[in-house]
């Protein structure tokens, strides 16, 4: 009787369904991640327990309220970003991270510029402690040289999105913000704001 | 003949095992609810006080005065915050702080004011009495500002003061707030900080 099932040919009828249905599936071919989200000037993006609004890109002649200081003469421009953050996590957390990828507001980058901006407030008042469901309007600003950008010019920028942890051991019920990647993609328009009479406004 | 007794010996040579695993249970029982919660042995020492009573911690001596909260905050040097821009509320602790031992690395340098599931840290922006210097034995006067959203005047806060900015292992004076009888003004303009009158 037990002669009778064809063991070998249902194990490898099952073999063959298996492979089937994993080619039915694409096979070992490695899956798309899903595509990173754009958002647009103005637009609130929510990422790392943050609410970032950017709301323009400035290329000035001057630092006005941003915390950098260009070379005069060598006509460096400050490229700032106005941007309304509200931290959504229940404790205050600074604006800026330590290390060179940040998962806070420092963290927004701008194609084609490696190094982290300054961060500081819209009316330069004190540190950038960002206080719960608090809206705060910061500037980030990064100097560029006086041909990187003109105005008009688009430029794309990254928001950051990380995973919140919490520390053990020695760093216990330290939070952390992890795993830091690009939330969200921006392309947008530089306005020159060239207060510095320099030849360089049209 | 014979089998009583072999019953009566099995009864009482249980006893010596079943006592055993219940004092062990219990024993484990007893010391689950005598542990403190994980974490406790870095736990902050409390010291509780009310709005107007002086109290003590290490090297901190200090009486909150007044709380006050408003739309908009005006510091002494001209700086202001707040208004129909930001929808903000301004939570305002008046207080009178002195150090008691040594006046090196003597400043207010924690304030929290946890309002529900939210912690609120005293704002940096503007001039106010945080981080500010402590005189030993001599009390100074100032203002420390909470910045707050809207809808956050509800309930009960607990203020917690002290002057490492780290309070593990270490002294916090902890004081309620009843938020709902706090009146809202529309503007306050910060007093400076300066040695107490009076």
């Amino acid at each position: 009787m037990a002669g009778l099932i064809p063991t070998p040919w249902l194990l490898t009828a099952g073999g063959g369904v298996l492979l089937a249905a994993t080619a039915a599936f694409g096979g070992l071919e490695e899956v798309q991640p899903p595509p990173t989200p754009t958002v647009e000037a103005g637009e609130r993006y929510a990422g790392s327990d943050l609410q970032l609004t950017v709301q323009r890109v400035e290329l000035r002649a001057e630092r006005g309220n941003a915390d950098v200081f260009p070379d005069e003469e060598k006509r460096e421009r400050v490229l700032a970003v106005i941007v309304e953050a509200v931290n959504t996590f229940d404790e205050p957390r600074l604006a800026m991270a330590l290390g060179a990828i940040s998962p806070m507001v420092d963290g927004i980058r701008i194609d084609g510029i490696d190094a982290k901006p300054t961060v500081s407030r819209a009316d330069r008042s004190g540190g950038t402690m960002l206080q719960p469901d608090v809206p705060a309007q910061l500037v980030l600003a990064w100097i560029v040289g006086p041909d990187d950008l003109q105005d008009g010019d688009e430029v794309t920028l990254t928001l950051p999105d990380s995973t919140h942890r919490v520390g053990t051991n020695v760093q216990r019920g330290v939070d952390f913000w992890d795993d830091v990647v690009v939330g969200a993609r921006m392309t947008t328009t530089v306005h020159a704001v060239l207060a510095r009479d320099d030849g360089g406004a049209s | 003949m014979s089998a009583p007794v072999a019953a009566e010996r099995r009864w009482t040579a249980m006893i010596g095992p079943w006592s055993l695993t219940v004092a062990l249970l219990a024993g484990a029982w007893v010391l689950n609810t005598v542990a403190l919660p994980d974490g406790s042995s870095e736990a902050s020492f409390v010291t509780r006080t009310t709005i107007g009573e002086s109290a003590t911690t290490r090297n901190l001596e200090l009486t909150v005065t007044g709380v006050r909260a408003a739309r908009t905050l005006t510091d002494p040097q001209g700086w202001s915050a707040g208004g129909e821009k930001t929808q903000g509320t301004w939570l305002v602790i008046d207080l009178d702080a002195a150090a008691l031992q040594s006046q090196y690395a003597a400043s207010l340098g924690f304030a929290e004011l946890t309002i529900g599931d939210r912690t609120f840290g005293a704002t940096e922006r503007g001039e106010t009495f945080y981080r500010q210097r402590l005189v030993t034995g001599v009390p100074r006067s100032g203002s420390l500002a909470f910045e707050l959203p809207a809808d956050a005047l509800k309930g009960t806060a607990t203020l917690r003061l002290s002057i490492p900015a780290d309070v593990r292992y270490d002294g916090i004076i902890e004081l309620p707030i009843a938020l709902g009888d706090i009146p809202v003004e529309e503007s306050i303009v910060l007093s400076e900080t300066g040695w107490t009158r009076g």
